[in-house]
């Protein structure tokens, strides 16, 4: 299997303290069927397809990449909601990927999540302060019912919500609130990990700072180490320590956040950091805009080699035979990996690049060459 | 702030709660929390038809409750059964209402003003408890349809098929003539037992879309286990139509204990019961001798049934607001 030669190309330093968690080679297929009327085919999105990351204690790592491209489904697999199809997740030095539920519990304790929809991440039915109580209910925190208002009051306090409004319902409150009534109940029981899935691209953009900043205050005031989910790079840049870029179910580039925007190597790296709106409309007219072709193919039958290939305007003959492993490439130090073969120098102008690949020779996949 | 939004949805305002009054800097703008089931009320508060059918059932519950006074004022037994020209006519007829027999007498003899009053404690007994039995293993049997799914909910469509298919009449008949000794759980769960299948289906509709929702996965992300979420996270969402289904359901509980003891396999005589005397009474229609025999048991059952139906209609709109009726006035 090409996950073992995977996982070869990284080394295995599962002893390293700096580590919170480490992805290897994380695989997370769904099945799909589809029935036409003679046959039943059973076919797999691949959603997350071999991703190695790292994330470091108190760091914030940033996640993007357009919409379909898995970042809420490593998300997931990393919090444990869905169960991963191969690879393997350690947290604080444990190998978590295949824990029982019940040997989840401490875990899920460590490890909390805010949710992208404020609206619908909050029972409706129930008042705030029993769904901030809920992770303390759940596992066992405080003695009596007092004891849990009062560490409830307490985080609402340090999300900025009025503990007095303990027993409101979270229609009551705008759409910001609410995101801190979901920061407040992930912080309820003061965990190490926070994954947040696009906190914010719910909110209108005022309140998107507010919320930002938020997660920075708590991230310096306890130490929390968050993975940070967005389709929006200027919010991702704004937060993360290093950032990450996926497409179709793999990482194509990663490194620290001021390399990524200055020096983006892969092609799709590049694109997408073009296509971030500039305030000043003269700066925005000057820069160089890559403007991609075509979709982006079905995770269903993802093409063959390098996943971006069918869209690159750098694409060549090697990037259909080869997929490119995630590796530093020109000068780049050992932080910065980028998964190309054709690495963008800095000042090399992608929107004039022309592929020396012929639309007919980019293969998508042979049918059913990667589903079985 | 957010309490603009809380003034558009309530005309009226509320008490502040008890538990927060907002002793600080807070009072000056106090927000009151108001609940899912409080904007409810408020809604049903305008409905005219509904606030009259209330009180016409509370009127209904008092009378069952006070039955006895009937008898006492009176002076006359519930199954007493009189004799003579003022209670029998020569021929053995029933009596025509009078100053001593208001609603006239039966067939033997006995007050149908005092039989009318006991009918409706074994009416409002039966319906509710029929009633509860059915909305609580409707409830229970979609909730675990709903949210395990897979084979579970297979299993239980199917049961559901089997059950809503039975003709519910001919099946209860069988059932108590098997039985033989008829009380009021055996006829609270013969109802029941060919109700909770439609409720069932409904709550487990309910509960599909909400497992879906983005707070289900918060909860199970918080590491809470599958009964947690179903108590915790989908009953408080599904409560809301199981409260306006079991309004909607209650006259038809009490229709079909009319209709069970109409067949003689409800309760059973000489318990004073309006399906019985409605069915006792069809020989003198006939003849057209003893109208009152069919009118006041007759009349009570169709304003009890109306009254719940109004009141439920009533709760299933203030429960939706969206309903159109809520425009239309």
């Amino acid at each position: 299997m090409s996950a073992h030669a995977m996982q070869a190309t990284t080394p295995a330093r599962t002893d390293d303290p700096d580590v919170l968690v480490r992805v290897e080679n994380v695989v997370k297929y769904f099945p799909v069927q589809s029935t036409s009327l003679f046959r039943t085919s059973r076919e797999k999105v691949h959603a997350v397809d071999g991703v190695d990351l790292e994330i470091r204690r108190g760091e914030t790592l940033g996640l993007v990449g357009e919409t379909g491209c898995g970042k809420s489904t490593l998300a997931r697999c990393i919090t444990r909601l869905y169960d991963i199809t191969s690879g393997r997740i350690t947290f604080n030095g444990t190998d978590i990927s295949n824990l029982s539920r019940r040997a989840m519990r401490p875990y899920r304790r460590d490890v909390q999540m805010i949710f992208q929809d404020p609206y619908g991440s909050l029972n409706p039915r129930r008042r705030v302060g029993s769904i901030i109580a809920d992770p303390l209910v759940i596992h066992g925190v405080g003695d009596s019912r007092l004891e849990r208002k009062r560490i409830v009051q307490e985080s609402m306090e340090l999300v900025g919500l009025n503990p007095e409004h303990y027993n409101r319902f979270p229609a009551e409150f705008s759409g910001g609130q609410r995101q801190r009534i979901g920061v407040a109940r992930a912080l309820a029981l003061r965990p190490k990990l926070i994954v947040c899935d696009e906190p914010v691209s719910a909110l209108d953009v005022s309140i998107q700072a507010q919320i930002v900043n938020l997660l920075a205050d708590l991230q310096s005031e306890l130490g929390l180490t968050y993975l940070f989910i967005a389709h929006d790079l200027s919010v991702v840049r704004h937060v993360s320590d290093r950032v990450a870029v996926m497409y179709l179910g793999k990482v194509v580039e990663i490194a620290d956040s001021g390399d990524v925007y200055n020096h983006a190597r892969h092609p799709y790296s590049r694109a997408l950091l073009s296509a971030v709106p500039l305030p000043d409309p003269n700066v925005a007219k000057q820069r160089e805009r890559i403007i991609l072709v075509g979709d982006v193919p079905s995770p269903i039958d993802p093409p063959v080699g390098c996943r971006f290939h069918p869209r690159c305007p750098k694409a060549a003959q090697r990037c259909v035979d080869e997929e490119p492993p995630l590796e530093p490439r020109l000068d780049d130090p050992p932080s910065h990996a980028a998964a190309c073969h054709f690495p963008v120098a800095d000042g090399e102008d992608l929107a004039a690049a022309r592929p020396t690949l012929s639309a007919d020779e980019r293969i998508v996949a042979e049918p059913g060459a990667l589903s079985s | 702030m957010t309490q603009g939004v809380g003034d558009a949805l309530v005309a009226g305002r509320a008490e502040a709660p008890p538990e927060f009054d907002g002793s600080v800097a807070a009072a000056s703008r106090q927000i009151v929390g108001r609940s899912p089931f409080y904007l409810a009320f408020s809604r049903l508060r305008r409905d005219r038809a509904a606030i009259i059918s209330f009180w016409v059932i509370v009127a209904i519950v008092l009378i069952a409750i006070i039955a006895p006074v009937f008898a006492t004022i009176t002076g006359h037994g519930v199954n007493h059964q009189y004799r003579g020209v003022e209670a029998l006519s020569p021929a053995g007829q029933p009596h025509a209402p009078s100053s001593k027999f208001w609603f006239g007498t039966d067939d033997q003899g006995r007050d149908i003003l005092v039989r009318v009053a006991y009918g409706a404690r074994i009416s409002l007994i039966i319906g509710i408890g029929a009633t509860a039995i059915t909305i609580i293993v409707g409830v229970l049997v979609g909730l675990i349809a709903g949210y395990f799914g897979g084979i579970v909910d297979t299993i239980i469509a199917r049961i559901v098929d089997v059950v809503l298919s039975i003709p519910y009449l001919l099946f209860a008949i069988a059932l108590v003539s098997v039985l033989g000794h008829i009380n009021l759980w055996v006829v609270m769960i013969v109802i029941a037992a060919f109700g909770w299948a439609s409720v069932g289906r409904i709550i487990r509709g309910q509960v599909l879309s909400i497992r879906e929702r983005e707070y289900i996965e918060a909860a199970r992300s918080l590491g809470a286990g599958d009964w947690r979420i179903i108590f915790h996270d989908i009953l408080p969402n599904v409560i809301a139509p199981a409260i306006v289904f079991s309004t909607l359901l209650l006259p038809v509980s009490i229709v079909a204990e009319a209709a069970l003891s109409f067949l003689g396999v409800g309760v059973q005589p000489p318990t004073a019961d309006w399906g019985q005397m409605i069915s006792a009474s069809q020989q003198y229609i006939d003849s057209g001798v003893a109208w009152w025999y069919l009118f006041f048991p007759g009349i009570a059952l169709v304003i009890t049934t109306l009254a719940f139906n109004i009141l439920g209609d009533g709760v299933r709109d203030a429960f939706d607001p969206r309903s159109d009726r809520l425009f239309a006035k």
